[in-house]
């Protein structure tokens, strides 16, 4: 009698405290939402911000994320798909490999603003690249890169090694069998990984501010020829994201609408993420559909 | 029955292993003739997989293992720095205790090494998904879903497409490591007819726990102790006439 009351009171207490962290997720969201939605507009989603005069958008900055991210994910994605093959399918437990766990590990623990602040003495000071997309965009690599390893590792980790001695067995060589049974296999999950790391990688700022700069200049959305500097394609240009200007008008906004524009972005970059996370899982499950005809 | 008139597939001499500094297999002598079905028997831990995986050269994925000894497969050294271990699986196939069937069609998974092999001609890769899965016995099960995921089928249905993407490399010897354990009884049935059929074609070693399925389907039967390989001889006489009374103890069910 006495064990199953105090079952009672345990479960009782861990729905309770499940409760309060799903509550505080749901009065978040929907604050940020019900704030920021009556503000959207087409309008407000494509036009460049004013510094001055009310009626500015976020068009430049929602266009710099998404560039940003892409570039980011372009050049995070190889080295951390390599790494995470090379961790889980050919490491063997020694010294050498003990280091670099560690270091993913402590890797992924640097706060971001230390990354960012790595990334500005490194890349805009040092090798010269200036405030841009390019620096931004090797700073949140350098964010990403830890625990997007982690994640295709983990994914490679799930395939059972069932797979690997059924490759093996038939004659295939090592790479063969991780090319042609393991990496199939785990595509599904790794691209959920993938997808959900772009959510954290879109809403990231601390990294981006002495990186990719904290201006917008006007973009032509009519000049696709990367060496222009006005062209929205061009990587060296300063590029303020979304995150970022949310920080920056909150912090310093002089426009009479500030509240309005802070608020607004916000739900856009929520939304955004909102949707990186539940799109992650359908995709992976259709691909997972595709790939094993199932 | 009459493997005296046969020739030899393999042949072992002295086959020790070590996992570390642990010997687990005190020198095996045994030899496999080029048709019919030899059955390695005994109770857990008496190496009898250990040995199986040593013919393949299974052990060289795992750590710390250590094999020595003679192995003569069709005049090559199993074991010769020269060997492709590559080749060599492709001649010696492999059926795991769990059927472990690519996440990929039926299809795909029976033509999965020719695929490899670069086969490209759609009617060789037709001809060999039908022969191969006709040969395990799983063809008319899943004829009409030859492009649906091999997951969706029963565990004996995997385990026959396992057998038939074996077979689809055409090896000339095919290890079979306990492949009903993970079976129904009917499943089970069904693997045996299977192998039944191919005695007449390939050579074949089994481990098998269960002695009443070495005494149904093998020709010989070979049986392990501690790492020692204590009689081999034909089938009926290990099971009516053993030599040894180790053997007697065990296919009597006095231990094990």
């Amino acid at each position: 009698m006495k064990a199953k009351t105090a079952d009672k009171i345990a479960t009782g207490f861990i729905y309770a405290i499940s409760g309060i962290v799903a509550l505080i997720l749901f009065a978040m969201l929907s604050f940020i939402l019900v704030r920021g939605v009556p503000h959207l507009s087409w309008h407000f989603l494509t036009s460049p911000a004013r510094a001055f005069e009310a009626g500015g958008g976020v068009g430049v900055q929602l266009f710099n994320s998404f560039y940003l991210l892409i570039l980011a994910m372009v050049i995070s994605f190889p080295i951390a798909l390599g790494a995470a093959i090379y961790l889980n399918e050919y490491a063997k437990k020694n010294y050498f490999t003990a280091i670099v766990r560690t270091a993913i590990e402590i890797l992924s623990s640097l706060p971001s603003v230390v990354v960012g602040l790595f990334g500005f003495l490194l890349f805009v000071v040092q090798f010269k690249l200036g405030f841009s997309i390019l620096s931004g965009a090797i700073a949140l690599t350098l964010f990403n890169l830890p625990l997007l390893t982690r994640s295709i590792e983990t994914s490679l980790a799930q395939i059972p090694d069932l797979q690997r001695e059924a490759g093996s067995a038939l004659g295939l060589s090592r790479w063969e069998t991780v090319l042609h049974v393991i990496l199939p296999a785990a595509v599904p999950s790794i691209v959920t990984g993938v997808v959900l790391s772009a959510g954290r990688v879109f809403g990231e700022a601390a990294a981006l501010i002495y990186t990719a700069g904290q201006s917008a200049p006007a973009l032509n959305f009519g000049d696709w020829n990367p060496f222009n500097i006005s062209s929205p394609l061009n990587p060296m240009r300063p590029a303020e994201t979304l995150a970022v200007h949310i920080w920056k008008i909150n912090s310093e906004g002089i426009m009479p609408d500030v509240n309005a524009v802070s608020a607004g972005a916000s739900a856009v970059l929520i939304i955004v993420v909102l949707l990186f996370n539940f799109s992650a899982r359908k995709l992976g499950m259709k691909l997972y559909k595709k790939l094993t005809s199932s | 029955m009459t493997d005296k008139q046969e020739k030899t597939i393999l042949s072992t001499r002295d086959v020790r292993l070590w996992y570390g500094q642990k010997e687990a297999l005190h020198g095996i002598d045994l030899d496999f003739p080029n048709k019919g079905i030899t059955a390695l028997i005994g109770p857990s831990g008496s190496g009898k997989t250990t040995y199986l995986r040593a013919l393949n050269r299974m052990h060289d994925l795992e750590d710390g293992v250590t094999v020595t000894g003679s192995f003569n497969f069709n005049g090559t050294d199993i074991y010769a720095p020269t060997t492709d271990t590559v080749d060599l699986r492709k001649q010696i196939g492999m059926v795991f205790q769990q059927p472990n069937p690519f996440p990929f069609s039926i299809y795909e998974n029976v033509i999965f090494g020719l695929r490899l092999d670069g086969v490209k001609d759609k009617a060789i890769l037709d001809e060999a998904v039908e022969r191969s899965l006709k040969q395990a016995s799983v063809w008319d099960e899943v004829k009409d879903d030859l492009h649906k995921s091999a997951l969706g089928l029963s565990g004996g249905q995997q385990q026959r497409v396992s057998i038939a993407r074996v077979l689809a490399m055409s090896p000339d010897l095919l290890l079979l490591d306990e492949p009903t354990s993970a079976l129904d009884p009917i499943s089970s049935r069904n693997i045996e007819e299977t192998l039944l059929k191919l005695r007449e074609d390939y050579a074949m070693i089994i481990v098998t726990h269960s002695m009443s399925q070495a005494s149904r389907i093998s020709d010989r039967t070979a049986f392990f102790l501690s790492g020692d390989l204590i009689e081999v001889d034909q089938t009926k006489h290990i099971f009516l006439n053993p030599q040894k009374q180790e053997t007697q103890d065990y296919v009597s069910g006095r231990f094990g």
